[in-house]
């Protein structure tokens, strides 16, 4: 049974662009958003065997004309983006433009661009919804590191920009008939449901023709903030390790921290959809991916009747650096092999399993005690980083936030006398627990009272832990669960279209809306989380729709722990600010500069208010 | 299992007895208490039980490793639906309509009020005994006001283009082209020659040896017209006209010059690319076949045939290779590009250089598609192979037909044709058969023993 794949959604849309487009030589302009869309699913030389000749990005085109080639322009409907394209079109370069908008684009804007056309050099105006970054066939994301304004709400263009992405998502699926059902304690979720729900009913009639249609897409809204635990993880699956310890930006590695690396490895690719082996172990355990490198290199080895035995990571570094034909065959391998011995490499440096299995327990388990003493243990193991001890605090400060016999501060102590812990990393705690503390909180997060989370202790007990390192499992997986089975509570979870049923243009959507506990059988399940989401909770998703579900998972921004710790601190930085009130009596673009000052360089300036003392 | 799901109950239960004990203390102590009392061996297979009894539960928590789809119940999607398998294009939304429309109307507008200008320069720079020269000053103005009819100077106090109220220091001008009312200022110079220029290569549509040149001289420009009279050697005439018309006849003028930039020489090469992997694609499907034929031992063709499309294919190889190089020349040079700009060099060599790429992997795919000639040993064997074949199946065709019996290899040439036929005619009969047509089969039945009796009467002789 086939998915439903973004990844081929995108590349519909893009392959159309380019075989609507006959003549001869093509050029491909872009802006910056969707020159990473289109390169999360496509390769250059992909592009270049379908006469896409030239790559350029709408703000910085040449000056000479080109005009036997034809522009197809893929932009997304900005304002920056229709100026600099009216500009173009007073000014043509290219013969012939065929422009396509990543999003809905207004009336008179397309009159703007009519009255430029001067030349009659338009083909082509078509909105092809692909706005979004596909990263797996399953995973989506907006791209957006930081979404939380102050005091946690919305800032319009942030609002705008994951409304036009979502509801893209929802068009290039083919999806018509949508319930949205949001975290009720979170208002920005219950902002962007609302605008999503708006946004749809406008704009559905004029697209989609079928009526007929009756399958209906649930869009799931839920926050960061419920779940702040999954993104303090240390991670053991290859693709979320990767990004984990290494960082993976638009399928991207940066390699060149690696001591020793090769030149031509600084920077690799990471693309599943052109990388065999990436595909088969994107969520194999790292013990697993050890072991099936090996097997390939030992396939090769036989090929080359050499006698050596590869007994360890490093043996079968040197094994492909002294073969460079092999490399020269397998360019992925070799990629694969400096990165998996990278990782290997982290992990011993740093103790990452005895860090990793503390952290399971700590959230899994619940023995007080032995986990303050192991962390206490931990803080004296110089191997261990800094940041790891901070994982530990922080997923201690949130699992016994208001527990009596809290040691947080004990703790927080000890490490500040044991280690030098940044300014950043100190305030990190407290903004954390601002972030996702119980206060914001609606369901346990730590499960330990719930029967289903007893029951699953009960068996962990009866079978033993299968893995000690994968014994968390995200909310959105018990969510997902929940809302399959007809269980997750309206009074948590409320569907959009509830509110407003005395609409009589409303009435169909309300007649399908059932009470609660009956199940609605969806056609699929879109997820998206405000503030991002984890490689872990991918992982789980992959697991459900390999049993056969359809969900398709994504959020502003796919997190790791250090691009989760940026985005909580410079929200918490900014909230902070605003209280502030005699910063009301400043200029506006003063505030915002101390505010940039303090996200770009947090080292140099803790608190924003220093720069105006004048620190 | 599937079915059980409905009917899990949530809670403490031990998983034995399905007793609900309320908390965890008490439900461990049951367990241990009431089932784990018994003999080990029970125990073993109490637990398979218990474990067995939780499945449904576990598969909640944990993920087997069966490729069980226990999710798919929860989807309206049919998995044994054919055509729900495949995934669609999304929703597209085209805007060309209205922007055609619009579009339209104000190209429509440019176009009149273009032509309506030019009409009029063409009057007004229009040299022949009729029209007054500019020397004449009062019979000029006469005339120009016979065109267009100028503005009265009393109604104006403004300029129409700046609104600054004339005065001592600021003098009433007309623009001969509309007759409104101008400063000094607002005014554009408009030669008589790059009139005619534009006038000339305006009305032609076609490109003609003459007006090339004429174009050429208009490219050369920068603007058509300037804000100061132009004393130049010959002293030439010119139009003072008012800044939106001047904006108007500077937009004609781009029209022509865009229409007229000629195709950069990289097109032109490019299209000899396309033409030889137009030929090379070609030739190449003959020169398969070519070479499946020879290698199956046929001998409608000669490994000559195979060496001449052989040669046809490596020109256009050739050709493709050689005019690609040119374009990494291209990238280097980047001709006809002004020095200092950098952006457009780069783009030009990307683009270039991309090109060539192109064309490398164009020649990379056919050479691992195109297969080198078959050597004469090949070919030999491959010949030699068929002949067995043949004489193999002639020898049991031979078997099958009544009267005849001999050795193949003693079988004299005339009747080769014959067992040939025969054999043929055997293969349309059962098809023939399979295909339920009964009256072809049976009158190629009767031609069979007719072939039969033929050979007979030929082998005897």
């Amino acid at each position: 049974m086939a998915n439903l794949n973004v990844i081929e959604a995108v590349r519909f849309y893009v392959r159309r662009m380019i075989e609507d487009c006959h003549d001869n030589i093509k050029g491909l302009i872009m802006d910056k958003e969707t020159a990473s869309i289109v390169s999360m699913i496509y390769a250059q030389s992909e592009l270049l065997q379908k006469e896409v000749f030239l790559f350029e990005r709408i703000d910085s085109t040449g000056q000479k004309s080109l005009k036997s080639l034809s522009a197809i322009c893929f932009i997304r409907p900005t304002e920056e983006n229709l100026e600099t394209l009216v500009r173009e079109l007073h000014d043509p370069k290219y013969g012939s433009y065929y422009i396509y908008f990543s999003n809905f684009i207004q009336t008179n804007a397309i009159k703007t661009l009519a009255d430029a056309d001067e030349f009659a050099c338009v083909r082509v105006i078509q909105e092809f919804y692909a706005d979004y970054l596909a990263i797996n066939p399953h995973v989506y994301s907006l791209n957006i590191p930081t979404t939380y304004h102050k005091y946690y709400e919305w800032n319009d263009s942030v609002l705008h920009r994951t409304v036009q992405g979502l509801v893209s998502l929802i068009f290039s699926l083919r999806s018509r008939n949508i319930i949205i059902r949001f975290q009720k304690s979170s208002n920005m979720a219950q902002t962007l449901a609302d605008r999503i729900y708006s946004t749809m009913k406008t704009q559905t009639d004029s697209i989609t023709s079928n009526i007929n249609d009756t399958s209906q897409t649930i869009v799931l809204i839920v926050d960061r903030r419920e779940d702040a635990i999954t993104p303090l993880m240390n991670q053991w699956t290859y693709q979320a390790m990767v990004h984990e310890l290494i960082g993976i930006k638009n399928n991207r590695v940066n390699l060149s921290q690696v001591p020793g690396i090769k030149k031509e490895l600084e920077e690799v690719i990471m693309n599943a959809e052109h990388d065999e082996f990436y595909e088969t172990n994107l969520y194999s355990n790292f013990g697993d991916i050890a072991t099936n490198i090996k097997a390939l290199m030992e396939d090769f080895q036989e090929k080359h009747k050499n006698q050596s035995k590869l007994e360890s990571i490093s043996d079968m570094k040197t094994f492909v650096e002294t073969y460079p034909q092999f490399k020269k065959l397998s360019g992925t391998v070799s990629k694969h092999v400096t990165i998996v011995s990278e990782l290997s490499r982290l992990v011993g440096l740093y103790n990452l399993l005895e860090v990793s299995e503390i952290e399971q327990n700590l959230v899994c388990q619940s023995d007080h005690n032995d986990i303050v003493q192991k962390i206490k243990r931990l803080m004296h193991d110089d191997k261990v980083r800094n940041e790891d001890i901070l994982r530990l605090l922080c997923l201690y400060a949130l699992r016994y936030e208001h527990q009596s016999n809290n040691e947080l501060n004990a703790l927080k102590n000890e490490a500040q006398n044991r280690r030098q812990l940044s300014e950043k990393n100190i305030r990190f705690i407290p903004a954390l627990l601002n972030y996702g503390g119980q206060k914001f909180r609606q369901t346990n997060l730590f499960n330990t009272q719930t029967p289903m989370a007893i029951t699953r202790q009960f068996i962990r007990g009866l079978r033993g832990v299968d893995n000690v390192y994968a014994q968390h499992v995200p909310l959105i997986k018990d969510l997902l669960e929940q809302l399959l089975r007809g269980k997750l509570k309206d009074t948590f979870y409320p569907n959009v279209s509830a509110k407003d049923q005395i609409n009589p243009n409303n009435r169909n959507s309300a007649n399908q809306l059932q009470p609660q506990g009956q199940i609605i059988k969806p056609s699929e399940i879109i997820v998206y989380t405000i503030g991002g989401i984890t490689y872990e909770e991918s992982l789980h998703v992959h697991m459900m729709n390999k049993q056969g579900a359809r969900i398709i998972l994504g959020g502003s921004y796919v997190h790791n722990f250090s691009s989760f710790i940026d985005e909580v601190v410079s929200t918490e930085t900014f909230t902070r600010l605003l209280n502030r009130e005699r910063f009301i009596l400043l200029q506006p673009q003063c505030v915002m500069r101390a505010f940039q000052i303090c996200i770009y360089l947090p080292a140099l300036y803790d608190d924003p208010w220093l720069i105006f003392k004048g620190k | 299992m599937l079915q059980t799901i409905g009917d899990t109950r949530e809670g403490f239960l031990c998983p034995q007895c399905h007793q609900d004990m309320g908390n965890l203390e008490m439900l461990q102590i049951h367990f241990q208490n009431v089932h784990m009392k018994q003999s080990s061996t029970i125990i073993k297979g109490l637990f398979s039980f218990a474990k067995q009894k939780l499945k449904s539960v576990q598969d909640n928590f944990q993920n087997s490793n069966e490729p069980s789809k226990m999710y798919s119940q929860y989807f309206s999607f049919d998995p044994h639906d054919y055509y729900s398998k495949k995934q669609y294009m999304g929703f597209t939304r085209s805007h060309y309509a209205y922007f055609q429309i619009v579009r339209k109307d104000k190209l429509h507008e440019i176009y009149t009020k273009t032509q309506q200008l030019l009409l009029r320069l063409e009057l007004l720079t229009d040299i022949n005994e009729h029209t007054p020269p500019n020397g004449n000053t009062k019979e000029r103005r006469k005339y120009e006001q016979s065109i267009i009819p100028w503005m009265e100077d009393s109604v104006v106090s403004i300029c129409s283009s700046c609104s600054a109220s004339f005065g001592f220091s600021r003098r009433k001008h007309h623009c001969r082209l509309d007759g409104l009312v101008i400063c000094n200022q607002c005014s554009q110079f408009i030669l008589f020659s790059t009139a005619r220029r534009i006038i000339d290569s305006n009305t032609s549509s076609t490109l003609t040896t003459n007006n090339s040149s004429t174009i050429q001289q208009l490219m050369n420009l920068k603007t058509v017209t300037s804000s100061t009279i132009i004393n130049n050697a010959s002293n030439e005439d010119h139009l003072r006209i008012c800044m939106s018309c001047a904006r108007c006849l500077q937009n004609c003028y781009r029209q022509i010059f865009f229409k007229n930039i000629p195709k950069d020489e990289i097109f032109h090469y490019y299209e000899n690319i396309i033409q030889a992997r137009k030929e090379y694609t070609q030739f190449q499907s003959t020169y398969v076949a070519i070479i499946d034929s020879i290698l199956s031992g046929n001998t409608k063709y000669q490994i000559k045939d195979a060496q001449q499309v052989y040669r046809q294919l490596s020109v256009s190889y050739e050709k493709i290779d050689s005019v690609s190089k040119k374009f990494v020349a291209f990238a280097d040079k980047c001709p006809n590009i002004d020095e200092n700009d950098i952006s457009s060099k780069a783009r030009y060599a990307t683009l270039c250089r991309n090109i060539r790429m192109y064309a490398i992997q164009l020649l990379q795919n056919f050479s691992l598609s195109t297969g080198r000639l078959p050597t004469e040993d090949e070919i030999k064997q491959a010949r030699d192979a068929k002949q067995r074949s043949d004489n193999e199946l002639m020898a049991k065709v031979i078997l099958t037909i009544p009267g005849i019996n001999c050795n193949v290899l003693e079988l004299s040439e005339e009747l080769k044709p014959f067992i040939q036929q025969y054999y043929q005619v055997t293969q349309y009969m059962q098809q023939a058969k399979l295909a339920g047509r009964d009256d072809e089969a049976k009158f190629l039945e009767s031609n069979l023993e007719e072939l039969a009796q033929a050979m007979r009467v030929a082998h005897q002789q």
